[in-house]
């Protein structure tokens, strides 16, 4: 089984704080890690892999400094990882047409996402890389089964579970429930320095690189919250908090 | 010169601090207020390979630089300080000395199960009237055949209760002072060794901390470390490695201390706006972040001058010396800053406070380390 | 042309209000796609110039098959804008459409207008901490929309349009939904809520949940949410309880949060509530700092306090 596994490295979001006088997010200084969701994706493959046998090949679009990243996923299991480095922008057309470019060129049965990147929340890479590849597409799986020939996958939908099978090859994005991703072992930080990183000049594949969008302001969101505490007498705050919730109407 | 952790690390440290937030953060306040070790935690870093950091790959370990060692005490040390100690004592203490002056045997035997985790190791050398001057140890052990018979009592051995595998001084030949104490390595299910008290202390509630008492306990004559008389310099060479340990876990509830004041003053509001607007707030904090980054400079120089192969007594001492006293400070101005808050339980730099005040009294007083360090000026 | 496309229909009424709008300003006509089903004058009534029947043998939503119908129903009405209905069957449908159609995409768009004469959305990134201002560089524009963003027109039975039934070409798939569970739920909207009371981790079983039934019981909707972890990993609630970044996203007028600790992801769930309060036992806890009102103290004492307090002041 020939499984890829697309993921990226974002900003630390939990890290984000807003500047109090413009309201924008300060996006400088924030530390970096590998998008949470993308580490499930990792996990599942891994896994997979362990039962059916196989290879885990990581494939990112990003920053050069994104190979540091892609390291603790070869940690996590991975076997080898290919890394396009694109530094100015993270378009979703160039990135998967990018993608679905480099997947093109290699031997695969399944290529795994998470089920959107946890800074911008698009979900949008999965189903426009198997829409490029022209393979079935299934979302939001929160679990999943693999034989041999067949995948089988129940979807997490509101309020439904769909389950759906497709033969190989096929895609999948993950969501967050579907397992909870290993913590690389010493020994294992230490075996990922062995493993393959291949870099791929992007202006070498064919792929149509002509952004979707364009991202001409990010503006922050005014959150003004009263932020009145009652800490120590709880009775009296209540009472405070009773009062002020009639007076808006909130009760009723 | 290059400041910066290498690839390895940095996987390293992110890898610790996802652990240290996922296992340790939620039991942390809990280990401290019911005094309980922490054997869950410890099971699963054995599973990461946390307790055998140092020891070289063929005996089961991941033979670690000591720099990558010093970032995973410091990270667990945030969470929870007396984990940090736990596992500093297992793999700088007990791990180190077999690594170092064992012969095959004892480390084929020793060490996989210490990187394993299926026993935690102790350095049980301090005793009632023998601490900073080891030399008027009183603990003796007098070969029998093809045993020696140990006889005595340890004090304030971390994790004393909850060992396997013991580093146990004790005194061979009387006369010849500190050139007649040997080092030992003990499994805690012989036969004369058995648990005394277990002490209530102000701080690290989660480690444990106990004497130890050997009655007539009879040590194969193969498990001494070393050569007899060797035990003085094994237990000063161990503990310029072990303050290593003892700095990182200062730089890490230093730097703990930092993030909760910084967090807990831009939250605070007094007189209309956080407390962090106040100078007096600012000043506090800009020193402790100084301090912190100081300590852990100190401590990277000192691990990198230990992985170089020299002597390193000088550093470790500076390191040691330097990082708790910072530690104290900083964990004192958090209270500080936290005002009424901070002496209460419901915040963590509580326990900082209380947790920081033991990193300049154990693996060598502050004391110890100037004179240390004055010896290496002055000679 | 603005096309609409959902597979539900509260969701295409309130798109084709703001589709209505958009297209209006720039004089052009708006289209109602509609697949497998076939009340196409209601549509019309509710602001649409054009009904599209697409004829189809598929029993169920496929959406390797309803992008290329929608892609291909796009290119033969010349469509310049898409908009799809933004629940999860749309947010996998609209950016393999836009890949079938070389295109950029929006997903989630929390406002859509013309700025100097440019499509202009914005949508909600970094955790609800930023919105992302986007314009297109090219078309068609394609844009998924949350439900309740806008109201649906008022009917018109006046209003005349054209309905058009046809079939149309698709490739098939070999991937096959074997079955369809509807998840157990209690059928609660938390999306149209107007009050909350949400249940956290600071619950010891599920029984104590019982204690903010009882405080839900008494503010107007009755309605209960919970966090992440109380439905997706302790099962204590049916998903539709669920608030939060993966779950849903509600705006009631009180959202009162209980043993909750304000995980940004949770948080990007409800902060646009008008109000709200939080209670914790620990006063550093997160959702502190998202509350208008927060009570530090151990629910399990809080919480009936509040409950007879609010209760008395109701009386």
């Amino acid at each position: 089984m020939n499984i890829v596994v697309c993921a990226k490295e974002v900003l630390d979001v939990s890290q984000i704080k807003v500047d109090p006088k413009t309201n924008k997010p300060i996006l400088q200084g924030i530390d970096k890690k590998i998008s949470d969701i993308d580490k499930n994706a990792v996990e599942e493959a891994v896994k997979i892999k362990e039962k059916l046998g196989g290879k885990v090949t990581v494939v990112s679009v990003g920053p050069s400094e994104a190979r540091e990243y892609i390291k603790e996923l070869l940690a996590m299991g991975a076997d080898e990882a290919k890394i396009i480095p694109l530094d100015d922008t993270r378009d979703y057309n160039v990135v998967s047409n990018l993608l679905a470019a480099v997947i093109n060129g290699m031997e695969y049965d399944m290529v795994l996402c998470g089920e959107a990147s946890i800074d911008l929340f698009s979900g949008q890479m999965g189903p426009r890389v198997a829409q490029k590849l022209d393979i079935p597409q299934i979302t939001y799986a929160k679990n999943v089964d693999a034989e041999a020939d067949k995948l089988t996958a129940d979807r997490d939908l509101s309020g439904k579970k769909v389950t759906v099978e497709s033969p190989y090859p096929v895609l999948l994005t993950v969501t967050k429930e579907i397992n909870e991703p290993r913590l690389p072992s010493l020994m294992e930080i230490l075996g990922a320095a062995n493993k393959p990183i291949e870099t791929i000049d992007p202006s070498s594949l064919e792929a149509e690189v002509e952004a979707g969008t364009k991202i001409s302001d990010i503006k922050g969101v005014a959150m003004e919250r009263k932020n009145v505490i009652y800490k120590d007498d709880i009775d009296e705050g209540i009472k405070e908090l009773v009062d002020n919730l009639a007076k808006s109407g909130a009760l009723g | 010169m290059d400041f910066e952790l290498n690839d390895n690390q940095k996987m390293i440290r992110n890898m610790v601090r996802d652990f240290a937030e996922k296992e340790i953060e939620p039991v942390a306040a809990e280990l401290d207020e019911k005094e309980e070790y922490p054997h869950d935690i410890l099971k699963k870093m054995a599973k990461l390979g946390l307790l055998g950091i140092l020891i070289p790959t063929e005996y089961g370990g991941a033979g670690l630089d000591t720099i990558s060692y010093a970032i995973v005490i410091e990270e667990i040390s945030k969470k929870c300080a007396s984990t940090g100690v736990i596992t500093s004592v297992h793999n700088s203490l007990v791990s180190d000395p077999i690594m170092k002056y064992g012969t095959e045997e004892q480390k084929k035997k020793y060490l996989p199960l210490l990187a394993k985790g299926e026993h935690i190791g102790a350095f049980s050398g301090t005793e009632a009237n023998a601490g900073t001057d080891l030399g008027a140890m009183e603990t003796t052990a007098v070969l029998d055949g093809d045993h020696y018979v140990i006889n005595g009592s340890k004090m304030f051995i971390t994790s004393g209760s909850e060992a396997g595998i013991h580093i146990v001084f004790a005194v061979t030949d009387k006369p010849a002072g500190y050139k007649g104490i040997s080092a030992f390595i003990v499994e805690s299910d012989t036969e004369g060794f058995e648990v005394g008290s277990i002490f209530e202390k102000m701080g690290i509630h989660a480690s444990l901390t106990s004497e130890l008492i050997f009655e007539d306990m009879r040590v194969p004559k193969e498990n001494l470390l070393g050569e007899e008389g060797q035990g003085f310099k094994i237990a000063l060479g161990t503990l310029d490695g072990g303050r290593i340990g003892i700095a990182a876990q200062a730089v890490g509830i230093a730097q703990r201390a930092l993030e909760e004041s910084i967090e807990y003053s831009q939250q605070r509001q007094q007189f209309g706006r956080p407390i962090s607007k106040f100078q007096a707030i600012q000043w506090k904090i800009a020193d402790m972040a100084t301090s912190v980054e100081a300590s852990r400079l100190l401590l990277h120089k000192a691990a990198f001058a230990k992985d170089q192969g020299g002597r390193f007594s000088k550093e470790a001492a500076m390191a040691k010396l330097f990082a708790s006293e910072a530690a104290v400070k900083a964990a004192l101005e958090g209270v500080q800053i936290h005002g009424g808050y901070g002496y209460t339980k419901e915040y963590t730099i509580e326990r900082l406070f209380r947790d920081a005040k033991i990193t300049e009294i154990y693996e060598g007083t502050s004391e110890a380390q100037r004179m240390v360090i004055a010896k290496s000026l002055l000679g | 042309m603005v096309l609409i496309y959902s597979n539900e229909k509260n969701l295409t009424l309130e798109m084709l209000a703001k589709g209505r709008e958009l297209a209006d300003e720039q004089g052009k006509e708006v289209t109602v796609v509609l697949i497998g089903e076939d009340e196409a004058d209601e549509y019309i009534q509710h602001g649409a110039d054009k009904v599209f029947v697409a004829e189809t043998d598929l029993k169920n939503f496929k959406v390797e098959e309803y992008t290329q119908m929608i892609a291909n129903i796009a290119e033969k009405l010349g469509s310049e804008t898409i908009m799809i209905g933004s629940n999860k069957d749309g947010n996998e449908l609209a950016p393999r459409l836009a890949a079938m159609l070389n295109t950029g995409c929006v997903t989630g768009c929390t406002d859509i207008y013309f700025k100097d004469g440019e499509l202009t959305t914005e949508r909600v990134v970094y955790s609800g901490n930023a919105i992302a201002v986007e314009q297109f560089t090219g078309k068609p524009h394609i844009m998924t929309i949350p439900s309740k963003l806008y109201d649906p027109l008022p009917a018109d039975s006046s209003r005349t349009g054209e309905v058009t039934k046809e079939s149309v070409d698709y490739k098939t798939f070999p991937s096959e939904i074997t079955n369809i569970q509807v998840m157990e739920s209690e059928g609660v909207n938390v999306e149209a809520a107007t009050s909350i009371v949400s249940c956290g981790r600071g619950f010891k079983n599920k029984e104590d949940t019982k204690m903010a039934e009882e405080l839900a019981r008494l503010l107007p909707g009755e309605t209960l949410g919970c966090s992440r972890p109380l439905s997706a990993d302790m099962k204590w609630f049916t998903e539709d309880h669920w608030i939060g970044l993966s779950g849903h996203k509600v705006k009631p007028k009180v959202y009162i949060a209980i043993g909750i600790s304000g995980q940004i992801q949770h948080i990007a769930g409800m902060r646009d509530s008008d109000i709200i309060v939080a209670i914790n036992k620990d006063p550093e806890a997160l959702i502190f700092k998202s509350a208008d009102y927060g009570l530090v103290g151990d629910l399990y004492e809080v919480l009936p306090k509040l409950t007879a307090a609010i209760k008395e002041k109701m009386a």
